[in-house]
């Protein structure tokens, strides 16, 4: 396996800032991450409508082998070279039952979660960012009026 | 030659022959485990079991020369042997810390290299078409 693509809620802050811890993570393999509802993730994964990856993360490895839920984070615990010790350690059966436990749990709470602790979405900086980028363009606009 | 000398020779000569017993089994035992932290490179297994042995050497005896001045006045047979018990057994103990230290670190270096080929623990839910999962 080279790459693991994880399918994410880039309109969550708490999931946009644990893409951001990831991708700065040294890891042993290539980290791809893309918003699960957008059209690159069903092509990528057709099946992905199917799999309600709105309530759980979805993880897909090049090699074709899917997880999701508990199972997705463990992988992407395996994927980091500072964890992948601990990917061990959860993955033993009973520490599975509280894992997908705990992990449903944040992912049912994770937008109160991410307005309590004021984690901003992939989606709201990207909006804001355009939004900037337009009003820059308006108001130059705006100074070559006043030139002509 | 009172006996405060007498008890300090046999102090070295006790101390730095346990030393290198220690760090010859260190050095004979360890290697396989270096061997395998290295992936079969045996030359750079050597070089580094090498490098922990005078490690270990330098520890351990400027240890037990710090250790050897005694303050008591040493009276007597008894007083050698319980003199030169108390020391021992410090000595012993120091060896024996640096010994699990060391089977801690050729451990911890040999789970580190068996992670780095470790297949994901946990099996997939869903397996699809490779060549769709590589589209990009």
């Amino acid at each position: 396996m080279h790459t693991l693509t994880l399918f994410y809620d880039a309109r969550c802050g708490l999931c946009s800032r644990v893409r951001q811890w990831l991708s700065g993570q040294p890891a042993y393999v290539r980290l791809e991450f893309l918003p699960y509802d957008s059209p690159e993730a069903a092509r990528r994964l057709p099946a992905i409508r199917h799999l309600h990856a709105d309530q759980e993360i979805v993880v897909m490895a090049d090699t074709g082998e899917v997880w999701q839920g508990a199972g997705a984070w463990v992988l992407c615990l395996w994927a980091l070279r500072e964890y992948r010790g601990w990917s061990a350690r959860l993955a033993s059966p009973t520490m599975q039952v509280a894992a997908r436990k705990i992990v449903h749990w944040i992912s049912q709470n994770r937008i109160g979660m991410s307005r309590l602790a004021g984690f901003k979405s992939d989606a709201e900086i990207a909006a804001t960012a355009e939004r900037e980028a337009e009003e820059s363009v308006c108001r130059l606009r705006h100074d070559l009026d006043l030139i002509d | 030659m009172n006996e405060t000398v007498i008890t300090y020779g046999l102090y070295l000569a006790l101390a730095v022959a346990m030393t290198i017993w220690v760090a010859k089994t260190l050095h004979k035992s360890g290697r396989i485990f270096l061997v395998e932290c290295f992936h079969g490179n045996e030359e750079l297994a050597d070089s580094v079991n090498h490098l922990l042995v005078v490690g270990f050497y330098l520890i351990n005896i400027g240890f037990v020369s710090l250790y050897l001045k005694t303050t008591e006045t040493v009276t007597g047979a008894q007083g050698v042997f319980e003199t030169l018990s108390g020391k021992m057994g410090v000595v012993l103990l120091m060896l024996g810390g640096m010994h699990f230290f060391n089977l801690l670190l050729f451990t911890k270096l040999r789970k580190r290299a068996n992670l780095a080929t470790m297949p994901p623990p946990v099996p997939p839910m869903l397996r699809v078409n490779a060549e769709v999962a590589q589209l990009s």
